[in-house]
């Protein structure tokens, strides 16, 4: 359609200009306004004197292959109740994975979302990175969320779904379909590459609703603590459990006293994957200072894996070089890309799932001169900003949670933030990468032969092949900045 | 690097403009005002990281369009009697206005919206598909139906129709 000629947008015109004065409040109060809700919302995390009613959530995934079993209190069955890491307590129950896997379809339509909220994802951080790198665990982040929106309602639902870009899947039917894709990423060909689990850790004596833990522990497999959020060990249990589950390459989430002492529930998500590259490759690869030319201008010396005469899968095309690193199994690999016109971040723009599943169907093996550089890379950082943007800003401010706490947890709850901690170390021998990602949930009572060098800024995806899953989503711009 | 300035800027400049989007959507005028003042104060909030984005006036949108949708309705009319009001100045036919807002209600939620971000907010498909979290197809369709209703409804030639017979 010539939208030049389209009458509709002529007879529509008029709305584009006020039809009459409006009244607006002063920037300075609009500000003020803002200022104000931030101190009430900081007085409640920090223990004010109001009353308050209090959660925090966070999200881990670790290793279903851990040995124990899901582990929930329940209003059935024998409850046993064990020590925790540092003074925790875990709660054990009966409880059956793998019943719930989803359809083929439903882990599909997952896959997919995943794919579209890590692009989406990634292209915010990169918009607010002013020039710095960026590293993310989109897929950390998408099971974290996940288990969130099994415990809300009406528009939270909406809201976290959307973010999610899973509008179409109900909660259930998300978390039955990322139990199938765990258990598939976790068995046969990628086994010991990837290790991921939950944890959901409670304050004592809190009332959750049964439903909502069983349907956690069923889908996403967690382990169950009790902790006394009074104590400035609560987020040293966590970090112990993070730690634990990623192999000491994340030891802190949480700073000490992040968490408000009104903090009811975390739901903690902790992911690693450790893997060498595929057999012979990089294998005569040397390690050279060469420099890394920077998209402001200049460049800096720095590491480089440099292999001459490498076999390896790539694209060449008049917009970019695409390459593709696989790892020991096969299922996994490092997928790079660098714009050979425009920027990045122009480039990361017309990233999508199917854009992303036509590059690696391009792919062709070829004898090339690679370089790259070793990176070593680590954040922590608040995704709340970028998650606004994509559909969740409501939810913190004002959100349902009734599915998870009652009734109590229709009103005045919010999430509090979204912390997400990572690590991403390449080097010619393979990749280890780690994550923890934390949702926290607050009251708001208190408120309201040709060469290819990947030696310009470029986008680091490390995706399960099969599902397209990402894993890992980086932009190195300044790999000389750790 | 972000300056508190560029969010007065992007306030005094934009309010109008989001405020008639909401309008469209809502039917609600004042309703509209009091939800961009809000989302205005929520963007605050994270402006240091909203003012990196490419479009910070998005963002404020699709905040502003979600507590309207989501029927938020306990805005603080007190933030309006605090100072002297700004003004704008009035350079349509308000009567105008209502016929075509009037229209825009009896489409459905997602026509509408998805009217609302083409029409008036610029918007192209695929950045409303982005926006809203759902497929091109369906954005196409929404606007496909939203463009059939609204041009019986305000007597006017649907765009696509005009385009089939060349």
């Amino acid at each position: 359609m010539d939208e030049h000629n389209d009458p509709l947008e002529s007879a529509l015109l008029p709305l584009r200009s006020p039809a009459q004065p409006h009244t607006w409040a002063s920037t300075e109060e609009v500000k003020r306004r803002a200022t104000a809700r931030r101190r009430r919302r900081l007085a409640a995390l920090s223990g004010g004197t109001t009353v308050l009613l209090a959660t925090v959530l966070v999200v881990a995934l670790v290793s279903a292959g851990g040995g124990r079993g899901p582990v929930l209190p329940s209003d059935s069955g024998a409850i046993q109740r064990l020590a925790g890491p540092v003074g925790s307590y875990q709660l054990v129950a009966d409880v059956k994975l793998n019943e719930m896997l989803g359809t083929r379809d439903t882990q599909a339509e997952v896959a997919l979302a995943e794919q579209s909220f890590a692009l989406r994802l990634t292209q915010l951080e990169l918009a607010g990175s002013s020039g710095g790198n960026v590293l993310l665990s989109p897929m950390s982040a998408h099971v974290d969320l996940s288990m969130l929106e099994l415990g809300t309602a009406g528009a939270t639902a909406h809201e976290v779904a959307a973010a999610l870009q899973s509008s179409g899947l109900s909660p259930a039917g998300q978390a039955a379909a990322w139990n199938g894709l765990v258990q598939g990423l976790l068995a046969g060909e990628s086994a010991g590459e990837l290790h991921l689990a939950n944890s959901i850790w409670l304050r004592q004596g809190l009332f959750v609703e049964p439903r909502f833990l069983r349907r956690e522990a069923e889908t996403f497999g967690n382990d169950t603590y009790q902790v006394n959020f009074d104590a400035s060990s609560a987020e040293q249990a966590i970090n112990a459990w993070v730690s634990q589950q990623t192999a000491g390459r994340i030891k802190e989430l949480y700073a000490p006293h992040q968490l408000s002492t009104f903090t009811e529930v975390v739901l903690a998500n902790a992911l690693h994957f450790h893997a060498a590259w595929q057999k012979g490759l990089l294998a005569e690869a040397a390690i050279d200072n060469e420099p890394f030319y920077l998209a402001s201008g200049g460049s800096v010396s720095v590491p480089m894996i440099v292999d001459s005469g490498a076999v390896l899968p790539v694209e060449e095309t008049s917009t970019y070089d695409a390459v593709q690193l696989p790892y020991t199994n096969g299922r996994y690999a490092a997928l790079l890309l660098e714009p050979t016109q425009g920027s990045v971040a122009s480039l990361l723009a017309e990233l999508t799932a199917g854009r992303l599943a036509s590059i690696t169907g391009a792919l062709r093996s070829d004898v090339v001169n690679f370089a790259m550089p070793k990176l070593a890379l680590s954040v922590n950082h608040s995704l709340e900003a970028p998650l606004s943007a994509m559909g969740m800003a409501e939810t913190f401010y004002s959100a349902d949670f009734s599915p998870m706490l009652g009734a109590v947890g229709a009103v005045n709850q919010a999430v509090g933030g979204v912390q997400q901690a990572a690590t991403l170390d390449v080097n010619q021998w393979g990749t280890d990468a780690a994550a923890a990602t934390g949702v926290s949930v607050i009251p708001t009572l208190a408120r309201q032969s040709t060469t290819i060098a990947f030696n310009h800024p470029y986008v680091f995806l490390l995706r399960d092949t099969k599902t397209g899953v990402i894993l890992f989503s980086s932009v190195v711009n300044n790999p000389a900045n750790a | 690097m972000a300056t508190t300035d560029e969010f007065g800027e992007l306030y005094e400049q934009s309010r109008e403009r989001l405020a008639g989007q909401l309008y469209a959507l809502t039917g609600d005028e004042h309703g509209a005002v009091d939800f961009v003042q809000e989302a205005f104060a929520r963007t605050w909030a994270k402006w240091d990281r909203i003012a990196t984005y490419d479009d910070p006036e998005a963002f404020v949108r699709r905040v502003a369009f979600n507590l309207a949708k989501n029927q938020w309705r306990r805005v603080k009319r007190t933030l309006l009697r605090a100072s002297p009001p700004d003004r704008a100045e009035a350079t349509a036919d308000p009567a105008e206005h209502q016929d075509l807002v009037a229209a825009l209600l009896t489409l459905s939620i997602h026509e509408r919206e998805a009217i609302v971000l083409h029409y008036l907010a610029g918007q192209s498909i695929d950045e409303i598909a982005k926006d809203l979290s759902v497929p091109t197809g369906t954005v196409k369709s929404w606007l496909a139906r939203g463009r059939v209703h609204l041009a019986q409804r305000l007597s006017v030639e649907d765009p696509e129709e005009m385009t089939r017979r060349g």
